[in-house]
């Protein structure tokens, strides 16, 4: 599914490779510093762009990765057997360290779905294919990505549509569940195999593949504002954790 | 003298897995410059022949491949597709699946970066080719709103941005609505005499004008190839009208003429079964669909929506359905909010209508929501599908049948729920003239049977044909509603509605000089083909 929606916010303008590189320099940090003080920087970070970009990100998008966030996080907190009691129900204890390795991992987890969805909402499909290629990349297997975006809403329309017939038709949805899949997943197999056969013979029947290189007539180009904003979260990132660590707070 | 664009010599096909050759030995030539006009019914091997002039098959879809194809010198087969888009450009028939990229613009420059065109010449090659289309004022949008029309012809504006040496259209103008094809073929007519063009078209009397040669196809052999005039000379009309396809109009009118008042009568008394107040829906996050419409449809009737591409039809379609809730106004089906399980409604895709592995279990299935019980279900199944000619099939995955016998099936599952109002989207598009004329019968009788039909179209023959009443939406709201003589008879109205009557219903209005017994006359020749001297034959 392609979150993708066109604007003009700070992280429109920087270039896909900014965007990774600033994730991927995220990441690195969130496992060099995996207390909680660090994570809350990223989170921080993370909130503050949110707010300056503005993505429209589907609520099911929302609530798909609070599940995996409050599921990841509780799973933890019990896993943890031993230290100072803090609710005790017989079958299920939880202990005071393990709901905070919970919550520590919860938002180590939320700050990296935070950082890709800003990076999925603000990122042209076309620039990212065009920023891979350009570091050297087959453009054949950049645009690789460009398609899955492209196919992607298809098939949630073909499937949206299987579904919508099968209420029209009053198909029975309480029978066996091996039968209600494969009654399912035929015509959408059968749709989606006709249209990647479609689609990759509409890319070669336009050259796709004929020339070792290709034209971008909508170029990407890291330019200041790229380096001036990777320096920022850098600056962020160092100052923050000196201040975290060596500052001792009252 | 001009170069030889085109040869095919003994070409044999058969798919992978395959009980037997799709193409049978065919054999023609073009030289450049040269307008070929496939003819021949569904599953005669037009589109199979296509794919061979690019290499696509055998480069992407495999099977046993025989015979010669060079396309000025080049072998398609050894060559492989991509470079052929050098010399060829191909539009397929679903415009959907070709779409590549996510903005109008991008999706035209896609082959001219892949060529190396530079950024300038491909700019402006765009441009220019996007106002052919008439696309040129959203070239920004993205390609997702567009409607299927504008998709379609945005598929055209790919391929003419190419600007190959031969175009190699399969049914170009299927989702086009009249105006809009008629418009196509005329910018695609200043390539006459420059580029070689083969195209597969059931809208044959827009194209028929401007091709050199026809090549008529049946069950995968050549049955003519020439000149278009000599087609008539070496093939009778009867036989050209019992193999199903689609034949310039005016000349098969020349059949029917002079028996005009033998069908029809009026409609049965209806009352109104649908009713539409204000509706006005906006996609989420996108354009307004459909702005304060206020219609209805009549019991027992068959009720026709039309309107340019894009204009809101499919729109509609759905809110009838109950499957879209309308931001304001309000939809009641027979007194009642509207719901998809109340009502038959059958998609643009057939495929997305099937869910059992087999065509009768699939009948069958629509029966049992019908309230049949299981073993009478089946029983009344199969002679369903004997009354659709579709009983060889029963036993087959409805996923392997040909796109009309699909589009039929779908039809059926719809009829087979036996609900009072049946919604129908392009029910006719892409079928050759047998299986339109089949489809077109089911829907009359069905509304004769006393259900309420309505469908959304762009197929003139299919409006003058079976309308009872015509409904015309122009960029999200309705203009028009009432009856298609009403319709037909105001030329402003029809322009507006970008529709352009059949030509044979021409004719024959300037013959008769009566528009009612001319609508009989056409109705005769398309529905029940009951052409004096044709009874034995057809």
């Amino acid at each position: 599914m392609s979150l993708y929606y066109e604007g003009a916010s700070l992280l429109h303008r920087l270039t896909p490779l900014t965007k990774i590189v600033v994730t991927l320099i995220a990441m690195f940090h969130m496992v060099l510093f995996p207390q909680l003080k660090y994570i809350l920087l990223h989170l921080m970070a993370a909130t503050a762009l949110l707010v300056t970009a503005r993505p429209r990100i589907p609520i099911r998008v929302w609530a798909g990765a609070l599940a995996v966030v409050v599921g990841h996080g509780w799973i933890n907190a019990v896993m943890v057997r031993s230290g100072s009691l803090l609710l005790d129900l017989g079958w299920l204890k939880v202990y005071w360290e393990g709901l905070e390795l919970g919550i520590t991992l919860a938002a180590r987890v939320m700050a990296i779905i935070l950082y890709s969805i800003l990076v999925a909402a603000t990122t042209n499909p076309r620039d990212l294919a065009v920023s891979i290629a350009k570091l050297g990349v087959d453009y054949r297997y950049a645009f690789a990505a460009y398609v899955t975006f492209r196919m992607a809403p298809l098939v949630r329309r073909d499937l949206e549509n299987v579904l919508m017939s099968r209420k029209i038709r009053g198909v029975k949805t309480r029978v066996n569940p091996i039968e209600l899949m494969a009654s399912i997943l035929a015509p959408l197999l059968s749709l989606v195999v006709r249209r990647s056969t479609l689609l990759s013979i509409s890319m070669e029947s336009r050259a796709f593949g004929a020339l070792r290189s290709r034209a971008y007539y909508w170029d990407v180009q890291s330019g200041v504002r790229d380096y001036a904003f990777l320096a920022a979260f850098l600056t962020y990132l160092i100052v923050g954790t000196c201040l975290l660590t060596y500052v001792n707070y009252p | 003298m001009r170069n030889e664009a085109v040869e095919v010599s003994d070409l044999w096909f058969k798919y992978l897995g395959g009980r037997s050759f799709v193409l049978k030995g065919i054999s023609f030539s073009l030289e450049e410059g040269e307008w070929l006009l496939v003819l021949g019914p569904t599953g005669s091997g037009k589109s199979t022949l296509l794919l061979t002039l690019n290499g696509i098959i055998p480069c992407f879809i495999p099977g046993e491949l025989k015979g010669e194809v060079r396309v000025f010198g080049l072998d398609p087969a050894k060559v492989g597709v991509a470079e052929m888009a050098r010399v060829t450009a191909i539009v397929l028939q679903d415009p959907e699946a070709q779409v590549i990229a996510f903005t109008v613009e991008e999706e035209v420059a896609f082959a001219l970066e892949n060529l190396l065109v530079p950024r300038d010449e491909g700019l402006r090659r765009v441009a220019e080719a996007l106002r052919a289309v008439g696309l040129e004022n959203l070239r920004r949008e993205a390609v997702d709103t567009l409607s299927m029309g504008q998709k379609q012809r945005l598929a055209l504006a790919s391929a003419l941005a190419l600007r190959p040496r031969l175009l190699i259209l399969d049914e170009p103008t299927a989702h086009l609505d009249p105006a809009s094809a008629l418009e196509f073929y005329k910018v695609l007519s200043r390539l006459r005499g420059e580029t070689t063009v083969i195209v597969v078209e059931h809208r044959v009397d827009y194209v028929w004008e401007f091709v050199d040669k026809v090549l008529l196809m049946e069950n995968g052999v050549v049955k003519y190839f020439g000149d278009p005039e000599g087609l008539f000379n070496r093939i009778s009309l009867p036989y050209l009208l019992k193999t199903g396809i689609w034949i310039p109009e005016v000349l098969a009118g020349e059949l029917v003429r002079g028996e005009p008042e033998e069908l029809g009568g009026p409609s049965p008394p209806s009352s109104p079964a649908i009713v539409a107040k204000q509706v006005s829906y906006r996609y989420p996050g996108g354009r307004e669909a459909l702005r304060q419409v206020s219609i209805t449809a009549e019991e027992g009737r068959v009720t026709c929506i039309l309107g340019p591409n894009g204009s809101g039809k499919t729109t509609l379609l759905k809110l009838l359905a109950g499957i879209l809730k309308p931001d304001h106004g309000y939809v009641l089906i027979y007194g009642q909010q509207p719901r998809p399980e109340k009502v038959a409604y059958v998609m643009q895709n057939p495929e997305h209508m099937f869910v059992a592995r087999s065509v009768l279990e699939d009948v069958a299935l629509s029966l049992k929501s019908a309230g049949y019980d299981e073993g009478e279900a089946r029983r009344r199944a199969y002679s369903l599908l004997r009354e659709y000619s579709l009983e060889e099939y029963a036993d087959r995955s409805p996923f392997e049948l040909s796109q009309g016998e699909k589009r039929l099936l779908s039809l059926l599952l719809m009829a087979a729920l036996n609900r009072r109002v049946i919604l129908m989207d392009e029910p006719t598009f892409g079928l050759d003239r047998r299986y339109a004329g089949i489809v077109a019968r089911e829907l009359m009788k069905l509304a004769r049977a006393g259900r309420t039909v309505v469908v959304a179209t762009h197929d003139t023959w299919l409006v003058s044909a079976i309308s009872d009443k015509v409904i015309v939406l122009r960029e999200g709201r309705a203009i028009f509603e009432g009856g298609a003589v009403e319709f037909l008879s105001q030329p402003k109205l029809m322009a507006e509605a970008s529709f352009s009557p059949p030509p044979l219903l021409r004719a024959l209005v300037g013959e008769l000089g009566d528009l009612e017994k001319a609508l009989l006359t056409y109705k005769r020749y398309l529905l029940y083909q009951g052409v004096r001297g044709l009874e034995s034959i057809l």
